[in-house]
């Protein structure tokens, strides 16, 4: 029981929109063992955003039990809850969800904050943090003047300074470019490897295939669950990229040997020359 | 539970954000403030320009007036009885009553006072010699009248300041003749500057005034001065005793004319200044809970804009009460900054006022302490309803917000 991280059983969650009730949820049940990295996957409106809710102790449900590291986080209050989120739970967010004009260092002490930690432990912590997503020479720069994959690498390391027991990652890769998007699930990668476990949402298949496990929900069921026999290695992919990018510079191919990534640039934007 | 410091550094960040908003907030806090302060060192200013007044008409002095007339039946009011008070009566007083030291009987009416052509309007008070030390007043040149003066009726007089700075250039008023009603009177003295415009006055023998000036023997009021402002009490006693003796006035009957005690006048003038300066500092109050109303309002529109902050913050582990200190910390933090520049700002107008009115407007260190308490009080009480919204916002729908 110890050896997981999350525990569902047969949770159930109903939300009323005005007049009619949406079964967000029905019956779900799942374990996720301490450390795997797993992907949630579907549609819009399959109830994924829902249990993520539930897992980020944002909400609690109508029906069933969730233990979070074995602690029954089913029927807890607002103040409980959230002394849940700030102890065990980091997130990581589509929009990164930094506080602008704040700088980057205070960014991440955030959690810290609140959990009433000493300044000078604040600091230390959270340029440790800084420096396991490699922006060790960003810490006094404001928010503002990161590009967006720096942003989300913030957002991570925000994510990682009061040690938490889980990650959520809700679309963390919405709205960067592939080669970035890569960067950030390569971040995620090492730190699972270091014994985090992480939940992670995402539309995109090709994102999906960086965790060990993949789960789909539809109309608030699981409907599938399968192991990934082979997850894509970030920093492998990242090596490769590196070596194309030197040999076919300002010649952009299309790469044969892969199944839909796109070319690393092509969403960065370029100008007005569109081909 | 989150440090006060960090809460404090997160408000002022905000405040510093909308810098042009923060002090437009404040705006009405600095005003109702400065309104307040202005108000009460203004009030306080008038009080004590009023006491002065008073003083320097002498607070160990009595004044008997003639009471209320009854004519068949109807009653009239106070110095409604014109008739009541005699020469006679107010030499009496000095010898009978023990406690007084002197006595100046007054008559007075307003009269033209011609000079060469020169004229001016004034209040010509009929006397006796013992009217400077009942006023504790003095001749600055020349000599009052004496006693024989008023014996004998003399045409004589002594001018205030003011009516010799009306009247003369450049001449010596000593020795010169003015006339009052067509009367020539010589001018024995000139007194010495009381201030306030007490100095716009011309003394003449009581017995002159009596035949020249109104045409009986009834005199308007007199002035008895105690021994000492605690003996007042008694000199009271003893002057009423004497003049209900010398009215022959019946045990079972009011009597027929008012002593009053400068001290209580100076009481009840007090009172009703102080009265004053609590209705115009109410009145300003009434700004600084428009400027509360100001503060509730754009602390309402920064909730709302700032609903994904507050998301932010919750889900990262900031309790409900964490996202209130906040926002009330942020209200008040506004407020107090208010109140410290209102209080300058009060203070300031306060001494422009006293500069321009030529009064003393005295800082009042209560009503700037209160002042800046109540500011605080006007932070929490309209900074609450907003913190209270933000701390209960849901944190799901606070960071979907955009």
């Amino acid at each position: 029981m110890a050896t997981d991280v999350i525990l569902v059983n047969s949770v159930s969650k109903t939300y009323k929109v005005g007049e009619t009730e949406v079964k967000a949820l029905r019956d779900v049940s799942i374990a996720i063992p301490s450390g795997q990295f797993v992907a949630i996957m579907g549609p819009s409106g399959s109830g994924k955003s829902t249990f993520m809710n539930l897992l980020g102790c944002l909400d609690h449900p109508d029906a069933g039990t969730i233990l979070l590291d074995g602690t029954d986080i089913t029927n807890l209050d607002r103040n409980e809850r959230a002394a849940i989120r700030n102890r065990k739970i980091g997130f990581v967010f589509q929009n990164f969800s930094l506080l602008a004009r704040t700088p980057v260092l205070e960014n991440i002490e955030l959690p810290l904050v609140y959990a009433g930690t000493p300044a000078d432990e604040r600091r230390q912590r959270a340029l440790e943090a800084l420096g396991k997503v490699g922006l060790a020479s960003k810490a006094t720069n404001q928010i503002t003047q990161l590009s967006g994959g720096e942003q989300q690498r913030v957002a991570i390391a925000r994510s990682l300074v009061n040690r938490p027991s889980l990650i959520l990652a809700d679309e963390p890769t919405g709205n960067l470019d592939t080669k970035t998007s890569i960067e950030i699930m390569a971040i995620f990668q090492r730190l699972n490897r270091e014994g985090i476990s992480v939940v992670l949402v995402t539309h995109e298949p090709d994102i999906a295939c960086f965790a060990m496990r993949t789960v789909m929900f539809r109309d608030g069921r699981i409907v599938k669950d399968e192991v990934n026999a082979e997850p894509r290695s970030a920093d492998e992919e990242l090596v490769e990229e590196r070596a194309r990018s030197e040999s076919d510079r300002g010649d952009p191919i299309r790469n044969p040997g892969r199944v839909s990534v796109m070319s690393p640039d092509s969403a960065a934007p370029r100008g007005p020359e569109v081909t | 539970m989150i440090d006060f410091g960090m809460t404090l550094r997160i408000a002022l960040r905000a405040l510093r954000v909308h810098k042009l908003r923060s002090l437009l907030t404040m705006l009405g806090i600095i005003i109702g403030v400065g309104a307040v302060v202005a108000m009460l060192s203004v009030g306080q200013g008038a009080t004590m320009q009023v006491q002065q007044r008073i003083a320097s008409l002498g607070s160990n002095v009595l004044q008997v007036f003639p009471g209320s007339a009854t004519t068949g039946g109807a009653r009239g009011g106070a110095g409604s009885a014109t008739r009541s008070l005699s020469l006679d009566d107010a030499n009496a007083i000095a010898p009978a009553c023990p406690d007084v030291v002197a006595v100046a009987p007054i008559v007075s009416r307003g009269a033209q006072i011609v000079y060469g052509n020169q004229n001016w309007f004034t209040s010509v008070t009929g006397t006796t010699p013992s009217y400077l030390d009942v006023r504790s007043w003095d001749v600055a040149e020349g000599n009052m009248f004496t006693d024989d003066d008023v014996n004998a009726g003399s045409k004589v007089c002594v001018l205030g300041q003011t009516v010799v700075d009306n009247l003369f250039a450049l001449e010596d008023p000593i020795g010169a003749i003015v006339r009052i009603r067509n009367v020539p009177y010589t001018v024995l003295g000139v007194l010495t500057v009381k201030g306030s415009d007490q100095d716009d006055i011309i003394l003449i023998p009581v017995t002159t005034a009596e035949r020249r000036l109104t045409g009986n023997a009834w005199i308007n009021r007199i002035m008895v001065q105690a021994v000492s402002q605690k003996r007042g009490d008694a000199a009271q006693e003893e002057v009423t005793q004497l003049l209900r003796v010398r009215h022959e006035i019946r045990t079972d009957t009011e009597d027929d004319f008012t002593v009053r005690n400068m001290a209580d006048i100076a009481s009840a003038v007090q009172q009703s200044s102080r009265i004053l300066t609590l209705l115009l500092a109410s009145i300003a109050s009434v700004s600084l809970l428009v400027g509360g109303i100001g503060i509730m309002n754009i602390m309402l529109v920064s909730v709302t804009e700032r609903t994904r902050e507050i998301g932010i913050r919750m889900a990262v582990g900031a309790k409900g009460r964490d996202v209130l200190l906040q926002f009330l910390v942020e209200a008040v933090v506004t407020s107090l900054l208010g109140g410290v520049v209102g209080i300058l700002f009060g203070i300031g107008v306060s001494q422009l006022i006293g500069l321009l009115a030529k009064w003393n407007t005295p800082m009042v260190p209560g009503a700037i302490l209160l002042a800046f308490i109540f500011s605080a009080v006007v932070g929490i009480f309209f900074g609450y309803y907003p913190a209270r919204r933000a701390a209960s916002l849901d944190p799901i729908e606070a960071l979907r917000y955009e």
